[in-house]
């Protein structure tokens, strides 16, 4: 259920209000540029997507339940934008730009910290983008299998395929940070 | 020694096995090292990728939202489709005109009885009744038809209706279709 005021606002954007949906976007900018980054593995791009996303959630923000949190909803958009993006575009960028934050040095905690978690992003990158897909439905948007094939339009057990197999290659690739 | 599936890892972790199966599953990493080993391997990405922070946003992104929201609500319309769009108001003014020239002599009367004799099979329709639909007897001889200036009016006013609403719904089409 979402907030009293988050209702509000919705109830507000509903019946045109810009400002109510400029809001709206401030709030939850953040969540949907990341999980657009996730996907896209790339700043520019993942900016682009969550501008995009933004967009038509508004156009279609009548089939929005304002009784449901919105960040589901919109960070389920921002997926499938990305994923339509990707079927056209190559993801090169986003690996040079991971792999020099990868390869940062430093001693201090931190520094092995964001490095690690730079190492994590772009493993992520590097999987096919039907599973970072799903390992963005699954572990960032907590959907279960079935929720996540049908927002991705593929039977149950080719989601759970692309899941455990991604999980795999993860745990190959990041085996060396632990 | 039957080893666990990789499916069995992953759906004991996702906590998606029935009791009986989770059970079992847990029986067996008891007793199996080499299971345990990769169960370990599997929440060690597990655990990365719930500890993986947001990365910060450079840019608010709300006014360039709403830019192109108030962009797309006040978008000009093209000298062309303007043109057009005049050019089939225009048919349609005519018709009205000529309508309005004929509805002096208008029977109704034999209006009403006559549609369904023109609307029902055989859909006959004989000469009075044309005359009534054509009034203006003007015809106009462009070679290989002829037509009176009224039904060239109503062709040329319901082409252009047809235009209208035909590029309405492209429009809403293409704006759905790019959503």
């Amino acid at each position: 259920m979402s907030s009293a005021d988050e209702r509000e606002l919705a109830r507000r954007v509903s019946q045109g209000d810009h400002e109510a949906f400029g809001e709206l976007v401030s709030r939850h900018q953040q969540a949907v540029f990341n999980a657009a980054y996730r996907v896209l593995g790339n700043v520019p791009d993942a900016e682009d997507a969550a501008q995009e996303t933004f967009v038509r959630a508004y156009r279609f923000f009548g089939r929005f339940d304002p009784e449901r949190p919105l960040a589901p909803w919109l960070k389920r958009i921002a997926v499938n934008i990305c994923l339509n993006r990707l079927e056209s575009e190559k993801p090169e960028s986003a690996l040079d730009e991971e792999a020099a934050a990868a390869r940062e040095p430093g001693p201090e905690a931190q520094a092995v910290i964001r490095q690690r978690d730079a190492r994590v992003r772009l493993e992520l990158a590097r999987l096919p983008p039907r599973y970072r897909a799903v390992i963005e439905l699954r572990h960032f948007q907590d959907l279960s299998y079935e929720d996540i094939a049908r927002q991705l339009g593929r039977p149950v057990s080719s989601v759970k395929s692309d899941l455990f197999r991604a999980r795999k290659l993860l745990a190959q690739t990041l085996k060396d940070i632990e | 020694m039957n080893h666990l599936t990789d499916s069995q890892l992953n759906e004991y972790l996702d906590a998606a096995l029935e009791p009986a199966a989770r059970r079992r599953v847990e029986l067996h990493l008891q007793g199996c090292a080499s299971c345990r080993a990769r169960l370990h391997d599997l929440q060690f990405v597990f655990s990365n990728l719930a500890t993986l922070p947001e990365i910060g946003l450079a840019r608010d992104l709300s006014r360039a939202v709403l830019a192109q929201l108030a962009n797309e609500q006040v978008r000009p319309w093209s000298p062309g489709f303007a043109a057009q769009l005049g050019a089939a108001l225009g048919g349609v003014v005519w018709l009205a005109g000529e309508a309005v020239k004929a509805m002096h002599n208008l029977d109704l009367s034999f209006l009403i009885f006559s549609i369904p004799q023109m609307v029902l099979p055989p859909f006959k329709l004989t000469f009075p009744q044309i005359h009534f639909i054509i009034p203006s007897p003007q015809l106009i001889d462009i070679g290989w038809a002829n037509f009176s200036t009224f039904s060239l009016a109503l062709l040329i006013a319901s082409a252009g209706a047809l235009w209208v609403v035909g590029n309405a719904a492209l429009l809403r089409a293409g704006i759905e279709q790019k959503s």
